[in-house]
């Protein structure tokens, strides 16, 4: 019972950011959602969570997997759904969000994943390393890419809205 | 990492993740209950099959046929000693190891023949 209550503890703390990371993995915050309520309904009812060094970091590479074998098994290209959002944006600015989630859907994927996982998921370097199977290294320095790339393709974005 | 990437990273920080719907947790409990009930079931039935089959055992005693000769003609073990004894007793060993594969049984009165000794006798026809 304890391990179900601690269970549900880390699904308010972290299920908002392992919905995000999912959907920057497939695009679509559904099949997200249902990726992490099967893990953790799958932790409830075998209790893994206690083997794992790193409950956190287990978590989000647990939500990685499931994804990856969805896909897998559906055999189907991700895209991107438009109509969904991923992020509260400040001050209700809907258009920013937009903005945000397009430019994060054109980033290679490899960056996008550490972003989410450093800039939402709070997680450290050497935790990203962990979820994707990467050195912390290599997690850093496709943050920094990625970071310039988000920041690129928002920029050009807004001079094109200002053009218009 | 320059004071512009500091500054868009807390531009990028105010916008949170959309908040993950309530985790159905009743399913999964329902599921560990029906799981947890057919796990109950299967023991008690199991536990009731073995009780069965030991009252069922218990109603007919095992009775040992006392009555057939060839359990009389065993009732003494064959020991190395025995063995040892026969050997030299008799004349051959060839006599001694048939004595001791084949007891005659000791409450037959003279003249009379055991079962097996009338089938060893007997010529198979094939």
């Amino acid at each position: 019972m304890d391990s179900t209550r601690e269970i549900e503890r880390l699904y308010q703390q972290h299920g908002a950011a392992l919905v995000l990371f999912g959907t920057a993995i497939v695009g679509e915050p559904s099949m997200a959602q249902d990726a992490v309520q099967q893990v953790f309904l799958r932790l409830i009812q075998t209790d893994s969570i206690h083997r794992a060094s790193d409950p956190i970091a287990y978590l989000f590479a647990s939500v990685r997997n499931q994804l990856l074998n969805e896909t897998r098994v559906r055999q189907r290209s991700v895209s991107l759904d438009p109509d969904a959002a991923w992020f509260d944006p400040p001050e209700r600015d809907y258009a920013a969000e937009a903005n945000l989630r397009r430019a994060l859907a054109e980033v290679v994927i490899d960056q996008r994943q550490v972003i989410v996982l450093h800039l939402w998921a709070e997680l450290t370097f050497s935790q990203i390393g962990n979820v994707l199977e990467i050195n912390a290294n290599t997690a850093a320095s496709r943050y920094r890419y990625g970071i310039e790339m988000l920041r690129e393709i928002m920029s050009s974005r807004e001079k094109r809205n200002v053009n218009r | 990492m320059s004071i512009d990437d500091s500054r868009f990273e807390d531009y990028l920080r105010k916008f949170r993740p959309v908040a993950a719907p309530e985790l159905a947790l009743e399913d999964s409990r329902r599921a560990s209950r029906n799981s947890r009930s057919r796990w109950v079931w299967a023991g008690a039935t199991a536990a009731i099959l073995i009780a069965a089959v030991f009252v069922w055992h218990g109603r007919i005693p095992y009775q040992i046929p006392v009555s057939a000769p060839d359990a009389q003609c065993c009732a003494s073990p064959l020991t190395l000693g025995g063995a040892n004894a026969s050997i030299f007793g008799n004349a051959s060993t060839r006599e001694a190891l048939d004595r001791m594969a084949f007891p005659q049984p000791a409450n037959l009165a003279k003249g009379e023949q055991s079962a097996l000794s009338v089938l060893g006798q007997e010529k198979a026809e094939l």
